[in-house]
């Protein structure tokens, strides 16, 4: 052939060939072994582990040809390695949320592996619980009762491998998650509540006070009910901040809120807009709008008592029922004049209006003249008080009060707190000397202690000062 | 046979044929630039003073935010702003526009505007109305609001007012003030310059905390300097206060 003509064919010879080529024949021959099948037989799949602790899972393997075979393991969230052990041991550093673990066993044999998937919960090393603010030895610290009862001594020392000097005066959870603030007679500060860590003290939450810190006196704090804005009142002043969008952006507190008024220590979210404070000189109440920075004067009401001239001394407060977002909050106060102490209250109409509530002289309950502590009940009309080691219940509708409980002589009551979000366990704490001890006493349906005794307690504080819930405040 | 595969070959290789897209054409444009929220449109205007300054200046710049539109350069180009009808101020003696060579790349820009400050500022408020010029690079571009990320709308303006002086004058940011600061005066100005160590007063210079914060500060620190010397009075003889 000759050379030109075999170029010109080459090219169809070439497709002809592909197009041979590209097709074959599959005989279907197909050869079968058996395999060792592996599967993860647990029935737990879910865990839920506080930060620092251990995480330990350890999986049932079954196969059905173990003979010969040896495996590899890994353990993963999203994407990184955590273990390559068969069993999983870990000392969880994760932060606070859930995630989604996956365990592969894969067989060395044939690289033929299994799956099983896992929901780790992360939860804040400190989830929950009580705060119990005490001073050991002149040096203040806040304690733990943590919702399962463990307890942590001193977790912000331990958290941030440092002192905190001074004597303590109060814990404030902040009221949307994120941080609770705590004040010493020497500082302020805010620390994440999961971890303790430290988030920043009085240089930044409350920079450029026309009067230094430390506070004298035990502060109060709470956000207003629509929660954009914070208050403290500490040493009769008030200082207001804006909440910020989320705990993040926190913004910093005014200088002292300008004004002739001495308040008593506390602040009384009442409706959305409005959020109530106490003159304990001029003897009535005052307000403050949402994102004013104007103390004023309340205008007058009628009805039990002209909120603008009630004329007497706030002695304590605590909350009573509130709407479901909190929008409205009602609160019961303590009122002292010369003809004795008197139960008073605000609460709220349909409309979100503050409304005066009840109003009487607190007769027929022993020693009320000398009571320090008060707690109310959200869902009966009750409060607790207290004089030294004793514990009374008080009827509001029956306007009288009995005795439920006597702590050993010696002991002194210190402060007493109901857990908000159920009103059937009240917290109180006492001090033997310089030694801090809590109880929790749980309540029946009468208000009373069950079995007339407390259900849990705790030893081994220094000299309380006061004790809060970990995760509200309201 | 051989044909048929020739005109085979030939066909698969023209079987896909690039697509042409439409593109912009013509010259491209600039024209002042804002967020809507800023208010900063054409009704708007901007302030400046040397009063406000935290120190003595003889001239300072302004960045006066720019949009470009049409095509994106890989060379360097050149904008420009000049006056338009309305403008009191003199070129040369408050103030000076040059032209400014833009990045590659850009499509915003801050056009640096000198300001300076001038004999006549000490007792007069000048305006000056900018509106872009044309180049050998850009005309007027397009104007009007377009949406912008996140739903913040953007807007494009021809025409930009700038009051500018060295006397205290009301800045224009005063009108957010107003509620939780009280009427402007330059004695009260002063006064919160002194207390507060800062001399922009903008919503986004003391921020929210700022705005409601500062007015606590300087209340108390009033009732300080009443106390020691009397009310302040300003330059009206009007007693200062903060609300």
């Amino acid at each position: 052939m000759h050379l030109k003509h075999f170029f010109k064919l080459r090219l169809v010879f070439i497709v002809i060939v592909l197009a041979f080529a590209a097709c074959k024949k599959d005989n279907q021959s197909f050869k079968y072994d058996q395999i060792n099948d592996i599967k993860i037989t647990d029935a737990t799949t879910s865990f839920t582990v506080a930060q620092r602790d251990s995480l330990i899972i350890t999986p049932t393997l079954s196969q059905t040809m173990p003979a010969g075979d040896s495996f590899t393991y890994s353990w993963k969230i999203d994407s990184n390695v955590i273990s390559t052990s068969q069993n999983l041991r870990i000392k969880v550093t994760l932060s606070p949320g859930t995630y989604l673990m996956t365990y592969r066993v894969t067989s060395n044999r044939n690289g033929i592996y299994t799956l099983r998937r896992y929901t780790v919960t992360v939860t804040g090393i400190y989830p929950d619980g009580w705060y119990i603010v005490n001073n050991k030895d002149g040096k203040g610290k806040v304690s733990l009762i943590r919702t399962d009862d463990v307890f942590f001594d001193n977790p912000m020392e331990v958290a941030n491998n440092k002192s905190y000097p001074g004597k303590a005066l109060a814990v404030y959870n902040f009221g949307k998650g994120g941080f609770f603030y705590y004040f010493s007679d020497q500082n302020v500060y805010r620390f994440n509540m999961n971890d303790w860590l430290e988030l920043g003290d009085k240089s930044s939450i409350l920079p450029n006070l026309a009067t230094p810190l430390p506070f004298k006196s035990a502060p109060a704090f709470i956000l207003d009910a629509s929660k954009f804005d914070q208050f403290i009142v500490a040493d009769g002043s008030l200082y207001a901040g804006i909440s910020g969008s989320t705990s993040e952006n926190v913004k910093p507190f005014t200088q002292r809120i300008p004004g002739d008024y001495d308040l008593y220590p506390g602040v009384f979210p009442n409706t959305y807009d409005l959020t109530y404070f106490y003159d304990n000189a001029k003897m009535r109440f005052k307000r403050m709008a949402i994102f004013s920075r104007i103390l004023e004067d309340a205008t007058k009401t009628t009805g039990s008592f002209d909120m603008s001239d009630v004329g007497r001394k706030m002695i304590a407060s605590d909350r009573g029922i509130s709407t479901i977002f909190e929008e409205e909050i009602e609160w019961y106060f303590i009122m002292q004049d010369n003809n004795g102490r008197y139960l008073m209250s605000l609460t709220y109409d349909r409309f979100g209006s503050t409304l005066v509530g009840v109003n009487q002289q607190m007769i027929n309950s022993p020693e009320i003249g000398s009571a320090t502590n008060f707690a109310t009940s959200s869902i009966l009309k009750q409060l607790y008080y207290t004089v030294d080691n004793r514990v009374y219940l008080y009827d509001m509708l029956a306007n009288s009060a009995r005795l439920i409980y006597t702590f050993p002589a010696g002991y002194v009551i210190k402060d007493i707190e109901m857990q908000r979000t159920t009103s059937k366990r009240l917290v109180i704490g006492v001090n033997n000397g310089a030694a801090g001890e809590v109880y929790y006493f749980d309540i029946n349906a009468q208000g009373e202690f069950n079995n007339s005794t407390y259900a849990k307690k705790f030893t081994g504080f220094g000299e309380i000062v006061q004790i809060a819930p970990a995760r509200k405040n309201l | 046979m051989k044909y048929l595969l020739y005109v085979t070959i030939v066909l698969l290789l023209f079987s896909c044929k690039k697509e042409t897209v439409e593109t912009y054409q013509g010259k491209d444009g600039v024209s002042f630039f804002a967020y809507t929220y800023q208010q900063l449109h054409t009704t708007a205007v901007r302030s400046y003073s040397f009063a406000f300054q935290k120190t003595l200046k003889t001239r300072d710049t302004m960045y006066i935010p720019l949009r470009l539109t049409g095509k994106l350069s890989d060379k360097p180009r050149t904008v420009l702003l000049k006056t338009a009808e309305g403008t009191t101020a003199t070129a040369g003696v408050d103030f000076e526009l040059k032209e400014v060579t833009i990045p590659p790349g850009a499509s915003t820009f801050n056009y640096p505007l000198i300001l300076l400050n001038s004999a006549g500022m000490a007792s007069n408020v000048y305006r000056i109305v900018l509106e872009p010029a044309e180049t050998k690079d850009f005309t007027l571009g397009t104007l009007g609001q377009t949406p912008g990320i996140n739903e913040i709308t953007e807007e494009n303006f021809r025409y930009l007012k700038i009051d500018v002086s060295s006397m205290y004058v009301r800045p224009a940011y005063w009108d957010i003030l107003d509620e939780d600061f009280g009427e402007f005066s330059a004695v009260k100005y002063k006064f919160m310059v002194k207390v507060l160590g800062i001399t922009d007063f903008s919503l986004d210079s003391i921020g929210s905390d700022g705005l409601l914060n500062f007015p606590v500060t300087l209340r108390n620190a009033l009732a300080d300097y009443e106390a020691a010397n009397g009310p302040l009075l300003d330059e009206n003889g009007q007693e200062i206060s903060f609300p």
